[in-house]
């Protein structure tokens, strides 16, 4: 059976999957660096991920493309993103808090409308997107496979990181971002609005995690499913955290979960001795096990969760 | 925005408690309303839907006993947060507490029940194993926070994935836990002899009930009156005033995390042993995370958690006969739920500040 396993077409669908896994994470992660860095712990990303994909579902449901999805999508997740800033920045409430209320809400609407409309039996399937295979990159033997030959999210998802790691340490506006998480009185000193940067970084954040689900309803799977994001909000959380706030590493740990999902999804189809539950549960319990080994040399930022008030 | 109306924003003084009561309902109302608004969006009559709801909730004696046998899991792990976030540990991890403490209390069941047959000593075995299924999980979290600075919010959210997909193993399998005679991933049922006592002969309230009730008493008590309750209250308001003074914060966690655990944990097991009779997936609708809503709703008293379970169990009740009698479905509590949480703490928020006109100098 081994033998079977380690064909090299075998492989290359795992890596090739292992990049496809990698993108919902990717996106939201980097979403989260972003609004982090400013000082703003956003814990609705598995919410703000739900609201993703249920507001594909919703869009195809009443008639538009899948492309108008998307755009809508953007929409929602800079609501999404603005109103977490406003409720943490403006009046300050609970990051933690706050966060988790938006969770729960993405997770009851999404099983309401589930059920509101599986009732009538009015499904309805999403169209996908076709894979963009890069020209002449894509015919590369076995590397064209795996890395040219995938959704735009991924091409998108995989550029942010050094366009945001470009952003955050080499202009003003970077600078400006991560003083805010730094030590934001300082910022306000220098006659910049530490509430504007937050939330431009916070709103940032929602659009990058309702774009990671977005990619699920419109890239994985046609079919809509409340929760189906399944803790992967949580995952980008924690390769923020894993990572070390520094978006490299977190490249590194994303393709670490990402390698564990496309196993599981692999090996289920061979018939091997280990129950799929154990192969599903893998990437909880590595995160458990990175994030007891990595948090004695943080880099977070200084003022993380902690709101500002300029009195 | 508002410097135009020549209005500011500022700290607003003490609000008067019943004023802030009434506040407070008019946000309930505002939830009522949104979530009445989404009703009607997907076809449904809010008036009517809200009226059966009330009706099966609290129409008439029998209804309002169901209602506090859906209030007694509610307010056990409302409780479990009570303890968390009163000492600002943010634990989520109330629902696959819950779970551990069902399967422990099972597992237990399974080891004890052809020892022991029936009576008061597999009850307590059962009881016991359900509070130490879901204090050693809470545990193992408060472990990870004081010897690898793990959050504690991620480590729960983590082992929640972990122990419900381990739950699912075991009952997919004919070879563990799933039921001889059933092709649904449940197990066998209780013998009727390790039930749960009932209170009263028509209906299902069990004894699970007393127990939330005594423990928020209890919990009440503790944190207003003993010295762990003044660590927790102390280190919820000051971490690093509280590690000045001596106190071992990583115990107290773990100490914490482990009771936290223990109440989720015994609601899991009073579903199994007082409600369902058998372990599935189905005893717990997401009770870990209602239980969360409502001790933020209650703001973290224990004595209130009481009345807002009661209310938030009436909530659940009510929605069970909703599909048949309106054609909504009963997940719209999920909805209303959030929405009130989400109403509540807005509404909190705002009440610190009030707008006034901007005073002119000179």
């Amino acid at each position: 059976m081994w033998d079977e396993f380690f064909q090299a077409a075998v492989i290359v669908n795992i890596l090739a999957a292992t990049i496809r896994i990698s993108t919902p994470l990717l996106l939201s992660a980097m979403g989260e660096l972003v609004a982090e860095r400013s000082g703003v712990m956003n814990l609705g990303v598995e919410g703000m991920m739900i609201f993703g994909t249920f507001t594909v579902w919703l869009v195809v449901f009443n008639g538009g493309t899948t492309l108008l999805a998307i755009a809508v999508v953007v929409l929602v997740g800079a609501f999404l993103g603005w109103l977490l800033g406003w409720l943490v920045i403006y009046l300050k409430m609970d990051q933690t808090v706050t966060g988790l209320s938006i969770n729960l809400l993405a997770s009851g609407f999404s099983i309401y409308m589930y059920r509101a409309f599986n009732i009538a039996g009015e499904t309805v399937s999403v169209e996908l997107l076709p894979n963009l295979s890069i020209p002449y990159l894509s015919n590369i033997p076995y590397i064209g496979q795996i890395v040219f030959n995938q959704s735009i999210y991924t091409y998108l998802a995989f550029l942010s990181v050094p366009v945001i790691a470009w952003i955050l340490h080499r202009t003003k506006i970077g600078l400006a971002i991560r003083s805010c998480g730094e030590n934001p009185g300082a910022v306000d000193t220098r006659g910049i609005n530490v509430y504007h940067i937050r939330m431009i970084s916070t709103t940032f954040g929602g659009i990058m995690a309702c774009l990671g689900g977005a990619f699920l309803m419109t890239v994985v799977s046609s079919r809509f499913l409340p929760d189906m994001t399944a803790g992967r909000g949580w995952l980008a959380i924690i390769i923020v955290i894993a990572g070390n706030w520094k978006p490299a590493r977190m490249i590194i740990a994303t393709l670490i979960f990402a390698f564990l999902g496309a196993l599981q999804l692999t090996l289920t189809t061979f018939d091997i001795a280990i129950p799929y539950e154990f192969l599903l549960v893998m990437p909880y319990v590595l995160a458990l096990v990175a994030l007891m080994l990595s948090r004695t040399r943080s880099a977070a930022p200084a003022k993380l969760a902690m709101p500002y008030s300029r009195e | 925005m508002l410097k135009a109306f020549g209005l500011e924003v500022v700290k607003a003084r003490k609000i008067n408690p019943i004023v802030q009561i009434l506040l407070i309902i008019v946000a309930v109302l505002v939830a009522f309303l949104i979530s009445g608004w989404f009703i009607s969006l997907t076809g449904g009559d809010p008036a009517e839907a809200f009226t059966v709801m009330f009706k099966g909730a609290f129409g008439n004696k029998r209804k309002v006993l169901e209602t506090l046998l859906r209030s007694a899991p509610l307010l056990l792990t409302a409780l479990a947060t009570v303890i968390t976030f009163r000492a600002q540990i943010w634990s989520i991890g109330q629902e696959g507490q819950l779970f551990s403490g069902a399967m422990f209390a099972y597992l237990l069941y399974r080891i004890f029940q052809p020892v022991l047959r029936e009576g008061l000593l597999l009850l307590t075995v059962v009881v016991i194993g359900g509070f130490l299924g879901g204090a050693l999980l809470g545990l193992l979290s408060g472990f990870m926070k004081a010897k690898f600075n793990v959050d504690i919010i991620i480590s729960t959210v983590m082992l929640n994935y972990i122990v419900t997909t381990m739950l699912l193993f075991l009952l997919y399998d004919h070879k563990y836990w799933m039921g001889t005679t059933t092709y649904y991933p449940r197990t066998d049922p209780i013998a009727e002899s390790s039930w749960y006592p009932i209170l009263t002969s028509d209906s299902r309230l069990h004894m699970g009930f007393l127990i939330a009730v005594g423990l928020a008493i209890l919990i009440y008590w503790i944190l207003k009156r003993t010295p762990y309750g003044y660590d927790i209250r102390a280190l919820g308001a000051n971490p690093i005033a509280t590690k000045f003074k001596g106190i071992n914060i990583g115990r107290l966690i773990m100490i914490t995390m482990f009771f936290s655990g223990g109440l989720a944990g015994l609601a899991g097991a009073g579903e199994v042993f007082g409600v369902h009779h058998n372990l599935s997936m189905e005893i717990s609708p997401g009770y870990g995370y209602t239980g969360i809503i409502i001790a933020m709703v209650a703001e973290l008293n224990p004595l209130i958690c009481i009345l807002v379970s009661v209310l938030f169990g009436g909530l659940i009740n009510g929605s069970t006969i909703l599909i048949a009698a309106t054609g909504i479905h009963s997940s719209i509590t999920f909805v209303i739920q959030a929405l009130i949480l989400m109403s509540v703490l807005i509404c909190r928020a705002l009440m610190k500040y009030r707008i006034r006109r901007i005073a002119h100098v000179g």
